[in-house]
């Protein structure tokens, strides 16, 4: 396992950046328009708020946006919904726990491009951005954001992240409550965890008007490294197995992990997840159109 | 193969617990995982198929290193085939000098038996230098004793070097006193000396003659040659006595390594003569001689009355012989009417008949009459009779042209048959007679009667007890100088060690995986 902080020249460069962000930027935006996403509007920050509708409160939610009068009608905290008429929140939520780091780290280098690419597309294009770290807990937070001057936070908070070697797994669940209002969720993960994190993705679901979900794999981490026998350990557990068999079990664990991922996208096909699978093998820019391609065409 | 301390085998029986110690299977390589859960298939199938963990592999090699040092501490031995032995016996008179009881001889194959015992020798040919071709058996009483009774009677003759048994071991037990001896074992392929000498006094008899004086048909002249074979100055007494009384007694004093002849007259007839070295030294059979005196005695000698009176005559002259008239004679001259008995005598026929001459230019003596006596002016130049025609074996001493006119017949005992009228007139008074007579004498009894001498001679050497030098074999064989059973340990051990290094670097490795630095992919 090798893990450590990501130095800048790890982080895709700045014409990728706009490159990609210029592709992006047309799949956003029509997708605004069309979908249930916030709408997105140019160069209008700061624009009033229209009122859109009630929901309950669910902590998290700005008091100020209680609807008192709902409240004492339906004798529960009810808040004011409100069409986002400027530009939508967006919480990027990286996976920090340990398994991201196994092996040759490339799945925590993959999904730190990823997260920079679709922060920095978001910024271009007039979001707020949020990045949130998560792993056992909430690792680290850029807070909400706007605007090219905000992109150095990001690629700053990115770039201190150092996933432990062993111990942290993943809590997406504790992600839930630094959401705040109207947002958007993109949730990159590996999402090895109990349920494969679907409990946790589906209350993100419901405090979200869209959430995307970027699962991040790397074949080389299914492979032994040369003849065994083996003592396999998880390094979030800390739980070990034998493992004798080296092609047997590589053949297994590969069938476990295509089952994991038919689970997760059944799961969020049903609960209207924008899913994609990603072998760090391909490019982070081919798989973020895929992605959002697909997310616009659903 | 055997082993010195088999109590170290005990050491195999930790194998079984080192196979205990190891049955909970290898120490697994440590491999970090995601998600023990996309791995946890195989190993519950392996579980629930009651699979048992194999024990760790290399349980084998430490067995192995284990089962290598116990057998190396028990010192296996390496049984070498056994060699094939020829023990070569210096039995010259040195061999039997007394030294601390017992002689060289016995101490050496004492010593011989007990190396060749030590080295598991079982072919084992026993050979005296004196007589090369004789051959006993492996060194036992019986060997023993029959080179003990031989020994000290003949001078060694050591065989070629080249003449040695190539198929065998050759070994030689001497006292290094004896030159020959010494510069044979330098060339010879000899690969174990055992060299038995402590003492280095002697003084012996080396030889001892007997001769008639010319002059004193009733005297005799003896020479005494002593030698001192020692590192140390010698003075002994020397006792020459016939029969029970001392004829003479003389003192004599020799530096080492030197030699002295004495002289003595002593009185004919004899039956026996002692020479004597008081007092005796470690080495007591060259301290007295004893010379038969039989030698000395006067042939007798029976003529056929027949016989021309100048035969008589010759037999008187002759210093050996004497004319008989018994029947005891040791020779017989037949002039045509002699006495024939049962006994084997020789015989010399004198041909008789009428007188013929021949041409005494045509005389041809034969290689075989190397004793004839010098032609003389008065040679007879006539003949009587005729010989028969000679055998193939015969011999012909002398011919006149075709004509032979004296033959030594074969057989035993000897004749001699000649035509040669010894009583013609013209040799009256003549000494060609008893030359001629003298000449038939010496070949009818194979002797020359006229240089008669009885004596004793033991080697200008078989005094020297000294030996001459520090032995050494040129050629030192690890097939019959080393011990019989051959220590085989480093094998053992040096396998042992290759599979402890071989150990010690998998578990290196091992380390180094999982514990040694890790390189980070993270640019």
């Amino acid at each position: 396992m090798a893990t450590g902080a990501l130095n800048p020249a790890a982080l895709p460069s700045h014409a990728e950046l706009r490159s990609f962000a210029r592709v992006a930027a047309h799949l956003l935006t029509e997708h605004a328009t069309q979908g249930l996403g916030p709408r997105t509007v140019r160069r209008r920050a700061g624009a009033g708020l229209q009122h859109l509708d009630h929901r309950d409160y669910a902590p998290g939610d700005e008091v100020r946006h209680i609807d008192w009068r709902q409240t004492a009608r339906r004798q529960r905290p009810v808040i004011r919904q409100f069409e986002a008429e400027t530009s939508g929140d967006w919480f990027l939520l990286l996976d920090a726990s340990s398994s991201m780091a196994t092996g040759s780290a490339r799945k925590w280098q993959a999904a730190v491009s990823a997260t920079t690419a679709m922060a920095f597309a978001l910024l271009e294009l007039g979001h707020r951005v949020a990045i949130v770290a998560f792993a056992s807990d909430v690792l680290a937070v850029c807070p909400p954001g706007r605007g090219a001057r905000h992109f150095p936070q990001v690629v700053r908070t990115l770039l201190a992240l150092r996933p432990a070697e062993s111990a942290a797994h993943s809590n997406l669940a504790a992600c839930a409550r630094r959401l705040r209002g109207t947002a958007s969720g993109f949730v990159v993960s590996d999402f090895l965890g109990p349920a494969d994190l679907r409990p946790s993705l589906a209350a993100l679901r419901e405090r979200c008007v869209q959430l995307h979900a970027l699962e991040v794999h790397a074949t080389a981490d299914l492979q032994l490294p040369g003849p065994g026998p083996f003592e396999l350990y998880d390094v979030e557990s800390g739980a070990t197995a034998n493992c004798s068999g080296r092609a047997a079990a590589e053949s297994a664990a590969r069938a476990a992990h295509a089952a994991l991922l038919l689970r997760l996208q059944r799961f969020s096909t049903r609960s209207g997840i924008a899913f994609t699978a990603w072998d760090v093998a391909q490019p982070w820019q081919r798989v973020l159109v895929d992605h959002l391609l697909r997310a616009h065409a659903a | 193969m055997t082993l010195a301390t088999p109590a170290w085998l005990l050491g195999l029986l930790l194998v079984p617990v080192l196979w205990y110690l190891h049955r909970s299977g290898p120490i697994l390589r440590r491999h970090p995982v995601a998600s023990l859960d996309l791995w946890q298939d195989e190993s519950a199938r392996a579980a629930q198929a009651g699979e048992r963990r194999p024990p760790d592999p290399a349980w084998l090699r430490r067995a192995a290193i284990l089962s290598l040092l116990c057998i190396a501490l028990a010192e296996p031995q390496w049984q070498r085939p056994a060699a094939r032995v020829t023990l070569w016996v210096d039995d010259s008179l040195s061999m039997l000098t007394l030294e601390d009881g017992e002689t060289r001889l016995d101490r050496g194959l004492r010593l011989a038996q007990a190396a060749l015992r030590e080295s598991a020798v079982r072919d084992v040919i026993v050979r005296p230098l004196s007589n090369p071709t004789r051959a006993y058996g492996p060194v036992g009483t019986t060997t023993t004793q029959a080179l003990r009774s031989n020994a000290g009677t003949h001078e060694p003759r050591p065989p070629a070097p080249d003449a040695l048994a190539r198929g065998r071991a050759h070994w030689l037990v001497t006292d290094g006193a004896d030159d020959e001896v010494n510069s044979w074992l330098g060339n010879a392929n000899v690969e174990r000396v055992i060299q038995v000498a402590s003492t280095a006094r002697n003084v012996g008899i080396a030889r001892v003659t007997v001769r008639p004086q010319p002059a004193d048909q009733d005297a005799a002249a003896i020479q005494v040659l002593l030698r001192n074979g020692g590192s140390e100055p010698e003075s002994r007494i020397v006792e020459v006595s016939a029969g029970q009384g001392i004829l003479a007694s003389r003192p004599v004093a020799l530096g080492p390594g030197a030699s002295v002849t004495l002289q003595q007259v002593v009185p004919l007839p004899m039956q026996q003569l002692t020479v004597r070295l008081v007092p005796a030294d470690a080495l007591p059979q060259d301290d007295h001689a004893v010379v038969d005196g039989a030698p000395l005695t006067m042939i007798a000698v029976h003529v056929d009355p027949s016989c021309p009176v100048e035969v008589a005559r010759s037999i008187g002259a002759h210093p050996a012989l004497r004319v008989t008239t018994s029947r005891d004679a040791g020779l017989i001259v037949d002039c045509g009417s002699a006495w024939t008995g049962r006994v084997p005598v020789p015989r010399m026929v004198l041909r008789q008949g009428p007188p013929e001459q021949f041409d005494a230019s045509s005389l041809l003596w034969s290689q075989a009459a190397a004793g004839a006596p010098p032609l003389v002016a008065s040679f007879p130049l006539r003949t009587r009779g005729r010989l028969d025609a000679p055998h193939p074996a015969d011999a012909v001493l002398l011919a006149a042209g075709d004509v032979p006119l004296v033959i030594r017949r074969a057989g035993i005992p000897r004749t001699v048959e000649t035509t040669l009228d010894l009583g013609a007139a013209e040799l009256q008074g003549t000494d060609t007679v008893p030359l001629l007579f003298a000449f038939l004498a010496d070949a009818a009894l194979d002797a020359s009667l006229l240089d008669r001498s009885a004596g004793l001679a033991r080697g200008d050497n078989a005094s020297q007890v000294e030996p001459r030098a520090v032995l050494e074999a040129q050629r030192r064989s690890l097939d019959t100088t080393r011990d019989d059973e051959a220590p085989f340990v480093w094998p053992f051990v040096l396998l042992a060690v290759a599979l402890l290094a071989w150990d010690a670097l998998s578990l290196a490795r091992r380390l180094l995986r999982d514990h040694g630095p890790r390189a980070s992919t993270v640019a």
